[in-house]
């Protein structure tokens, strides 16, 4: 291998291995998994668990990861309940905001550590006392000891049970809005985000289809043009070997997006997603290409005519998953709709450092399996 | 059953359904079995190339 020539052959071993390594090894942080029950009536002694993954916390008496200190029950609507929990003994103390009487009774039964999850059981009584919303969805924060919060939001509902009676009856009331101490820190962790958790690491393998995709068809029509201008048959044969191999990453990422969706939105293809559909349509237009091209048999012609009509598709592939699901009022996906980008501030340093490699060694790959392409073609060409 | 039991059991399964590693390796199986069947569709096409040579 000539390494002028090849580099990106190279570039696109190296990068795309250090990218399935890191990608598949590193841990996620540690996040709130979920709460048992979701359902908690006041006034009565309830048994709940909250179970946390990645956590790390091996054993609470020799902890060096950061461990647990509060647990939270926070409602913008209803006010912050607390409870400040050390490891096996449980103080009692809970918060009233503004003047709402939310009132929380917590006994733990100590703290149960495993080697990848930590549950924390315990028994609490709740006591609305004259809360004017009774009936109200929690999140729920753990405060670790380094200042960090986990958080699950909207996981419990809180309701007024019958035994509930006005006034507040135990516990001490103390004001709370130590919210704003989480300290960032660089860790080697990808993140852990509810509903995504381990499969997070699909924006290495997913993501960077569309990138690559969307790179080649813009050689592509760099060569289409070339070709319009010279009318150099060569040309014409790179810009079609671009966009076949352009199709076979988008289809790649048809098919991983919809086992990925399957999982995390519950549909293999969600019929409202904006950008769905304009990809539908998009490779649509691109499949009529290949329909096109192969109807007609005169080299020249073919040539100048594959050449204009993937000029024109371009831009409207690129209004159909780009532009128009930004304009649409929502979008499950990130960067389009109401909902931000994963650059905006949902890419943490972490992630950068997997997704970036992960882009070009994915478009890197592509557009080597397309030079294999071309070089076949022209050698066809020549018999 | 009631429904607040209904809920929980839907909250056990949920719980239980959180590691999604599996989708990973089912996404990078799809990567790579996509790219190698186009490399056979390759290697077919220079299979036709090498033979009137032979």
């Amino acid at each position: 291998m000539n390494l002028k020539k090849d580099w990106y052959k190279w570039a696109a071993a190296i990068l795309l291995l250090y990218v399935l390594l890191g990608g598949l090894v590193l841990p996620l942080r540690p996040g709130i998994v979920g709460i048992s029950p979701i359902r908690i009536e006041t006034g009565k002694t309830v048994e709940v668990e909250v179970k946390v993954s990645n956590s790390q916390w091996t054993d609470p008496t020799q902890i060096s990861a950061p461990y647990p200190k509060s647990l939270f029950f926070v409602s913008e609507k209803a006010g912050t309940l607390l409870v400040k929990h050390y490891q096996d003994s449980a103080s009692v103390i809970s918060t009233a905001k503004d003047s709402l009487n939310t009132m929380l009774a917590w006994v733990a039964n100590g703290v149960k550590y495993s080697v990848t999850s930590m549950y924390v059981k315990g028994t609490c009584n709740f006591r609305m006392g004259d809360n004017p919303i009774p009936n109200e969805m929690y999140s729920v924060f753990i405060q670790l000891s380094n200042g960090k919060y986990l958080g699950l939001p909207e996981a419990v509902f809180i309701y007024r049970g019958n035994s509930d009676t006005i006034g507040p009856e135990n516990g001490l009331i103390s004001m709370n809005s130590s919210f704003n101490n989480n300290i960032p820190r660089f860790e080697m962790r990808f993140p852990n985000r509810t509903v995504l958790n381990e499969s997070v690491r699909n924006l290495f393998y997913h993501v960077p289809m569309w990138f690559a995709m969307i790179a080649l068809l813009s050689i592509s029509v760099f060569y289409a043009v070339n070709y319009l201008r010279f009318q150099r048959l060569e040309d014409d044969a790179m810009a079609d070997s671009l966009i076949k191999v352009a199709l076979l990453a988008g289809i790649l990422g048809c098919v991983t997006g919809a086992i990925w969706a399957r999982v995390t939105w519950h549909s293999w293809w969600p019929r409202e997603d904006p950008k769905l559909n304009g990809v539908a349509i998009g490779m649509m237009m691109y499949f009529a290409y290949l329909l096109l091209r192969s109807t007609l048999s005169d080299p020249y012609q073919r040539a100048r005519i594959t050449s204009v009509y993937s000029i024109f598709i371009f831009p409207i592939f690129i209004a159909l998953i780009l532009i128009m699901p930004k304009l649409s009022p929502n979008s499950l996906h990130p960067g389009a709709g109401g909902t931000v980008g994963f650059s905006k501030y949902d890419l943490d340093s972490t992630m950068r450092l997997f997704f970036y490699p992960a882009i070009l060694g994915w478009i890197f790959l592509f557009y080597w399996i397309s030079n294999l392409h071309l070089r076949i073609t022209k050698l066809l060409e020549k018999e | 059953m009631n429904s607040i039991d209904t809920l929980d059991s839907q909250t056990a399964e949920a719980l239980s359904q959180h590691n999604n590693f599996n989708v990973v390796y089912c996404v990078l199986l799809v990567i790579f079995i996509g790219i190698l069947l186009y490399l056979l569709r390759l290697e077919r096409k220079i299979a036709r190339l090498e033979k009137p040579q032979s």
